[in-house]
């Protein structure tokens, strides 16, 4: 089963007893949204150690429903990229 | 061309702002927060966020890669490496015109 967003916020209080669950919570919130917020804005997002996130623009398209072959029109689009940074590449292939 | 990028700092500070937790705090949760993500994704190979993404590994086998400069042959050994499927909130978000 794939790890959820409720599972990491729980490692995350073993490592800090002190701190409300509440608060740590709304740092991951806050952490989330910020990176919505800039990809929307045109940003990139350029975390150390972790990634970078970024968006392209797909041009506007004639496209086809691959089961009708009917032409449809694709507007233009953002689409959302991730890149893992060297650090998270060692860790994940260093074992 | 100027390119904005956010990163950590506006993030800790971001924290700071909304929570009043410490710069220093707020970047040491930053950072197990986002090393957390990294040790689950090694060794559960599927991390979802809701309303976020998923973050996924994919095994790639090696093969035999050239540079391209010195047509030099080398093996590129078997790695895995992680792909982000952003959500369907996430797209919608980028792509609504109007501010949210």
């Amino acid at each position: 089963m794939a790890i959820v967003k409720s599972k990491l916020l729980n490692q995350l209080k073993k490592s800090y007893p002190n701190f409300l669950k509440k608060d740590l919570d709304q740092v991951v919130s806050i952490v989330l949204n910020e990176i919505k917020q800039a990809l929307k804005r045109g940003d990139r997002v350029e975390l150390r150690g972790f990634g970078m996130f970024s968006t392209n623009i797909q041009k506007a398209r004639i496209s086809r429903n691959p089961k009708t072959g009917e032409k449809v029109n694709t507007p233009e689009k953002k689409t959302i990229h991730f890149k893992m940074a060297k650090e998270m590449f060692n860790k994940l292939n260093n074992d | 061309m100027t390119r904005v990028n956010l990163v950590k700092k506006d993030l800790i500070n971001s924290v700071y702002m909304q929570i009043g937790f410490s710069k220093n705090i707020s970047e040491n949760l930053i950072d197990d927060f986002l090393m957390t993500i990294i040790e689950n994704l090694r060794i559960e190979k599927k991390l979802k966020l809701s309303k976020f993404g998923t973050f996924s590994i994919r095994s790639k086998k090696s093969r035999i890669g050239r540079n391209p400069k010195t047509k030099e042959r080398k093996t590129i050994s078997n790695r895995d490496v992680v792909l982000f499927k952003a959500s369907k909130e996430f797209k919608d978000l980028v792509n609504s015109k109007n501010d949210l």
